[in-house]
C-alpha cells in the first residue's frame, strides 16, 4: 500500500472506525488505540488487499478482531443467538428525539448490550450496508437483521424514557409508556 | 412477504445507498409504497434513525489528534520492498532470518520433546487440573471408557499401579495428540495422575526404564512400553512414592 492510499483510507474511514472503537471500548482512549492499530495493520497487510473497495471493511474487521482479541485475555465472550424479533418498537416520534442531547443519545447506545450495540452502531455510522455489517460482526445476514429491529426497539426504549423526563407535560408519551408491552 | 416481515427487513434499510439495489429491500419497499400505513410507518422510522444517527455520530467524534498520529503511523510502520534495499542490508536480512529460523527450529524442536511434555503435563496436574471426565474407583471402568471414548488400547501399568484406587480418568490434547490421564489414590494424601500417550508423538520419548525427575513440587516418572509413553506425575509427592511403584 502506498502512502497516497493510505492517506486516503485514514481521511475517508478513521472519524468512523474511530466511533465503532469507542462503541466497543466505551472510552476514548481505547478508541483511538483501536483505531491505530487497525491502520497500523494496514500498513504492513494492505498490500494483499487486492480490491481497494474491501479496505473499508478490512479496517472494521481488523479493529473487531483486536478488540475481541483484547477482551479474549479477560474472559470469554458470551455466545447469544436470536431465534426471532419478538419486541415491540416503543412508539416513540422523532421529535422526541430532539429534546435530548447527542450525548444522550451515546451514552442510551453504549449501554445496550454488545450483541445489539454493534449492528446497530455501525448501521448508525451510514457506512455499511448491512451485508458489511454480517462480514465484520462475523455472523449471518439474517442474525443482523434481527439484531438491528431487536437492538432498535431496546434504544427507543431507553431514548423514550429519558425523553419523559425531559418533557413531564407530555401527556402522550406517558400514554404511550403505559400501553407499551413489556420486553 | 407480510408486513411484519417487510417492516423487519425494512428496519435494516437507509436511504441513498446499497441498500436500494438489494432485491430484498426493494420487495419490502414497494409493499410500503403500496400500502399507506407501511408507507407511513417507514417514513416515521426513517425519519427517527436520521436524527438517531445524525445525534450518536456528532457525540463522538475523534480527538483532534488522532488523524495527525495515524498519518504519522506511516513514518514509522513503513514498509520498504524487498529490491530497494541494498545488497548488504539484503545479505544481512538473510543472516538474520536463517538465524531466526534456526532458534525457531531449536525451540520447535524443543517444545515437542518429552522434556517439555513432562514440564507441561506436570504444571497442568500439580496446579491447572479442575476436573475428570469419569470419576471412578473402579480401574477396569476406566479402562472400558477410555477403550470406547478414544481408542484406547490396553494400559501396561506397573504393579505398583495396578494395586491402588483410581479416582477416574479425563481425555485432553496435547501437541494434536491425544493424551489419556488416569488418577490414582496413593493413600497417603498424594496422587498420582498417570498420562499415556502415543510413543510416536514423542521424538525423544524416554526408554523402558523409569526416568525419575523433579519439577517444582511435583515429583515425576516416565517410561515407555509397547506402543505408548506413559507419566507419573504427583504433586507433593516424593521420588520415593513413585519408586514404590515398580
Amino acid at each position: 500500500m502506498n502512502e497516497a492510499d493510505y492517506e486516503q483510507a485514514v481521511s475517508a474511514h478513521y472519524t468512523a472506525l474511530y466511533a465503532f472503537g469507542y462503541s466497543l471500548a466505551g472510552n476514548a482512549d481505547d478508541a483511538c488505540e483501536l483505531a491505530q492499530e487497525a491502520f497500523s495493520r494496514l500498513l504492513m497487510k494492505g498490500g494483499q488487499i487486492r480490491d481497494t473497495a474491501k479496505i473499508k471493511s478490512w479496517l472494521f474487521t481488523t479493529l473487531y478482531r483486536v478488540f475481541l482479541g483484547w477482551k479474549s485475555r479477560q474472559s470469554r465472550l458470551p455466545h447469544f443467538e436470536i431465534e426471532s424479533v419478538s419486541d415491540e418498537l416503543p412508539a416513540i416520534a422523532p421529535e422526541h428525539v430532539d429534546v435530548l442531547e447527542n450525548d444522550i443519545v451515546r451514552l442510551a447506545l453504549l449501554q445496550l448490550e454488545e450483541h445489539y450495540r454493534l449492528p446497530l452502531v455501525l448501521f448508525y455510522l451510514n457506512d455499511h450496508s448491512y451485508e458489511e455489517i454480517a462480514t465484520v460482526l462475523d455472523v449471518p445476514i439474517g442474525t443482523v437483521m434481527s439484531r438491528l429491529s431487536r437492538g432498535k426497539a431496546q434504544l427507543r426504549e431507553k431514548l423514550l424514557a429519558c425523553a419523559v423526563d425531559r418533557q413531564p407535560q407530555s401527556k402522550t408519551i406517558r400514554l404511550d409508556l403505559k400501553s407499551r408491552t413489556a420486553p | 412477504m407480510n408486513n411484519e416481515e417487510a417492516k423487519l427487513i425494512l428496519q435494516a434499510y437507509r436511504p441513498g445507498g446499497e441498500d436500494s439495489v438489494d432485491p430484498q429491500f426493494r420487495e419490502a419497499l414497494e409493499q410500503a409504497r403500496l400500502d399507506p400505513d407501511l408507507g407511513a410507518w417507514l417514513a416515521n422510522e426513517l425519519e427517527l434513525d436520521q436524527r438517531i444517527g445524525g445525534k450518536f455520530r456528532d457525540s463522538v467524534t475523534p480527538p483532534v489528534h488522532l488523524k495527525s498520529r495515524l498519518l504519522a503511523q506511516r513514518k514509522i510502520v513503513k514498509p520498504v520492498v524487498w529490491w530497494r534495499q541494498p545488497a548488504w542490508q539484503l545479505a544481512a536480512a538473510c543472516f538474520a532470518a536463517l538465524l531466526i529460523l534456526g532458534v525457531f527450529w531449536n525451540r520447535f524442536e524443543g517444545r515437542n520433546g518429552f522434556p517439555a511434555y513432562r514440564a507441561e503435563m506436570a504444571d497442568f496436574v500439580g496446579h491447572r487440573l479442575d476436573r475428570l471426565d469419569l470419576m471412578s474407583h473402579d480401574l477396569a471402568e476406566v479402562r472400558r471408557w477410555l477403550k470406547d471414548q478414544a481408542g484406547q488400547g490396553e494400559l501396561l501399568l506397573p504393579a505398583g499401579l495396578e494395586r491402588r484406587p483410581s479416582l477416574g480418568c479425563r481425555l485432553m490434547d496435547w501437541q494434536q495428540h491425544k493424551v489419556s490421564l488416569v488418577c490414582f489414590d496413593l493413600g497417603n494424601g498424594h496422587v498420582a495422575h498417570l498420562l499415556v500417550i502415543d510413543r510416536t508423538a514423542l521424538p525423544d520419548a524416554p526408554a523402558e526404564s523409569p526416568v525419575f525427575t523433579q519439577i517444582s513440587d511435583v515429583a515425576t516418572v516416565g517410561w515407555s512400553r509397547g506402543e505408548k509413553t506413559y507419566l507419573v506425575a504427583s504433586q507433593g509427592g516424593s521420588q520415593l512414592d513413585l519408586m514404590k511403584l515398580f
